[in-house]
């Protein structure tokens, strides 16, 4: 496992670039890659513990209207704008808050995240597996039961448990040997400056 | 508290019966719980009077492992047999008296430590209050919050929570995790054996192959007595061993040490810390506050603001600042690998612990 390293000022430094080109105007096509609503956190006493974060409503999971983009191979979901037009089938909306982290261990960013049905009760290990966020057929049956789930080739459970760094809330925690796992093809796929080598819904 | 110059050499401290002995002072380390199951939710006919269970506890020891030994009790002496028919133990979480939802995957030195420094920025806190007192606990049976706790903790999950964070030390220490992938299954396991049967030998057989040890290199040592010989490694004993140095696995030759920071209000603080500073001289805990909490712990006495404001705890004992870091990963860390320094605050009238 080997990762170029980042400080933590360096990482900041990308997240806010990142930020930034947020805030432009863009086209849709543009907004995928740079979607609103994502923020810098300081914390008040301690700069090294500064992150980025979005918040966010996904359908629980991927269904078949969901479709291949024929020009970047790229699979989207759509999110009905107007409530007169929703799908036929009602789909359950998770929220999801997203945290982009610096990890001191492994001085690359990290992402923490929690995910939500809208009568406040956590998602099970199975539920996010299914969301969006992720790759189809990434995750192996599950091993390990509801805390983590652990790939054959690595010795880091892919998903885990761990308290968000700054916020100290508990939060599923994506093992930086894995972040390439996120999902390359959703609306809400984006890509970090260079500076970052994780790319990020 | 902090000496300033010359710096005793690592191996004047370091004998491999000291550092037995420092593992085994931080192995048998126990916290005193009392542990109380929140009135509203004993069910009925439950024999009320007796709901309080004290138990001293192991330090390196886990909330999830007591509750067998908590269910037991209030099987045995507090619930009706319809009332010990329906409990469920998934559900039950553990909340401070102050209201605080306590984590289930902290160590219980760890849980009870960081009590203890926020109780020394409560006002209403007395100083002689702060004397090893029950860490008092309300046990909930049901209804755990689990916006605040995600998922519930059981045993299997608590142990894969310890895996992780031993592996998470062994990549600070080395860069990788060989260490730890070398180690088989049934000795992975071992691990977790060891602390849930409380084994000092048990832990320590596996551990002593993943731990830094501390005895500086020499090519002809005495021979060891066998008690202390799990806590050093022959160099040429070590598999693992490439070019086989005699202090490839030392602990002034590790990367950098697993340290945690966690101050009375949070949060927690984890920063690179490296064996020895640029100049050559192993990096004190002084050193290494005064890095990260400049305020706090300034760099020399003739700063200000001249007196001491703060102390670090780690285990339960208050540490002096000439403790090598290196040293403190070796010898004072928990079981799963990490040095925990709690940051107490000195009240105006010089109290602490």
């Amino acid at each position: 496992m080997s990762f170029t390293t980042l400080t933590h000022a360096e990482f900041e430094e990308g997240c806010k670039a990142f930020i930034s080109k947020c805030a432009l105007d863009r086209d849709p096509i543009s907004r995928r890659k740079y979607p609103p609503g994502w923020h810098w956190h300081e914390h008040t006493s301690f700069p090294q513990l500064g992150y980025m974060s979005r918040s966010l409503s996904i359908p629980a999971h991927s269904l078949c209207e969901d479709h291949l983009d024929d020009e970047t191979d790229e699979v989207y979901v759509e999110v009905p704008e107007d409530d007169a037009e929703a799908p036929q089938v009602i789909r359950e909306l998770v929220t999801v808050t997203l945290s982009v982290v610096y990890s001191p261990t492994y001085q690359v960013p990290a992402l923490y995240f929690t995910a939500h049905h809208t009568s406040g009760s956590p998602l099970t290990l199975p539920e996010i597996t299914r969301l969006p966020l992720f790759r189809e057929g990434l995750f192996p049956d599950e091993q390990g039961g509801s805390f983590a789930l652990n790939v054959p080739d690595s010795s880091f459970a892919m998903l885990s448990q761990g308290d968000h760094p700054t916020l100290g809330t508990p939060s599923w925690y994506l093992h930086p040997c894995h972040t390439s796992a996120v999902s390359p093809g959703s609306l809400y796929w984006v890509t970090l400056s260079t500076s970052l080598h994780i790319t990020v819904v | 508290m902090s000496t300033y110059g010359a710096r005793p050499s690592p191996s004047a401290f370091s004998t491999p019966a000291s550092t037995t002995l420092f593992r085994r002072l931080t192995w048998e380390g126990t916290v005193p719980l009392e542990i109380r199951v929140d009135p509203k939710e004993l069910p009925a006919n439950s024999d009320r009077g007796l709901e309080c269970y004290y138990i001293q506890a192991p330090r390196v020891s886990y909330l999830p492992l007591l509750v067998p030994e908590i269910k037991k009790f209030l099987m045995d002496v507090v619930f009706d047999e319809a009332a010990a028919r329906v409990v469920k133990e998934e559900e039950w979480w553990f909340e401070s008296e102050e209201g605080n939802l306590l984590k289930w995957h902290w160590p219980l030195g760890l849980i009870y430590d960081s009590h203890t420094i926020a109780a020394s920025i409560r006002p209403t806190t007395s100083s002689s209050s702060l004397q090893s007192v029950p860490l008092r606990l309300v046990l909930h049976l049901v209804s755990p919050p689990t916006e605040k706790l995600l998922l519930s903790p059981s045993a299997e999950a608590c142990k894969q929570a310890f895996m992780g964070q031993m592996k998470e030390a062994d990549f600070i220490r080395w860069g990788n995790t060989k260490r730890m992938t070398g180690l088989r299954k049934a000795e992975q396991d071992g691990l977790w054996e060891g602390i849930k049967e409380h084994n000092f030998d048990e832990y320590w057989r596996v551990a002593s192959k993943v731990t830094p040890t501390t005895t500086p290199a020499r090519s002809q040592s005495p021979p060891l007595p066998s008690s202390t010989s799990l806590h050093t490694r022959p160099p040429s004993a070590d598999p693992q061993t490439g070019n086989g140095g005699p202090d490839r696995d030392g602990a002034y030759n590790v990367r950098n040490i697993p340290v945690r920071i966690y101050l009375p209000d949070g949060p927690v603080i984890q920063d690179v810390v490296p064996p020895l500073l640029d100049d050559g001289s192993p990096n004190s805990l002084h050193d290494f506050l005064s890095k990260n909490l400049s305020k706090l712990f300034p760099a020399s006495p003739s700063e200000p603001p001249f007196h001491e404001l703060a102390y670090p705890i780690i285990q339960g004992v208050e540490i002096p600042g000439d403790a090598e870091m290196a040293w403190l990963g070796a010898c004072m860390a928990g079981a799963d690998g990490w040095v925990n320094v709690c940051i107490g605050i000195i009240r105006d009238h010089g109290s602490r612990l």
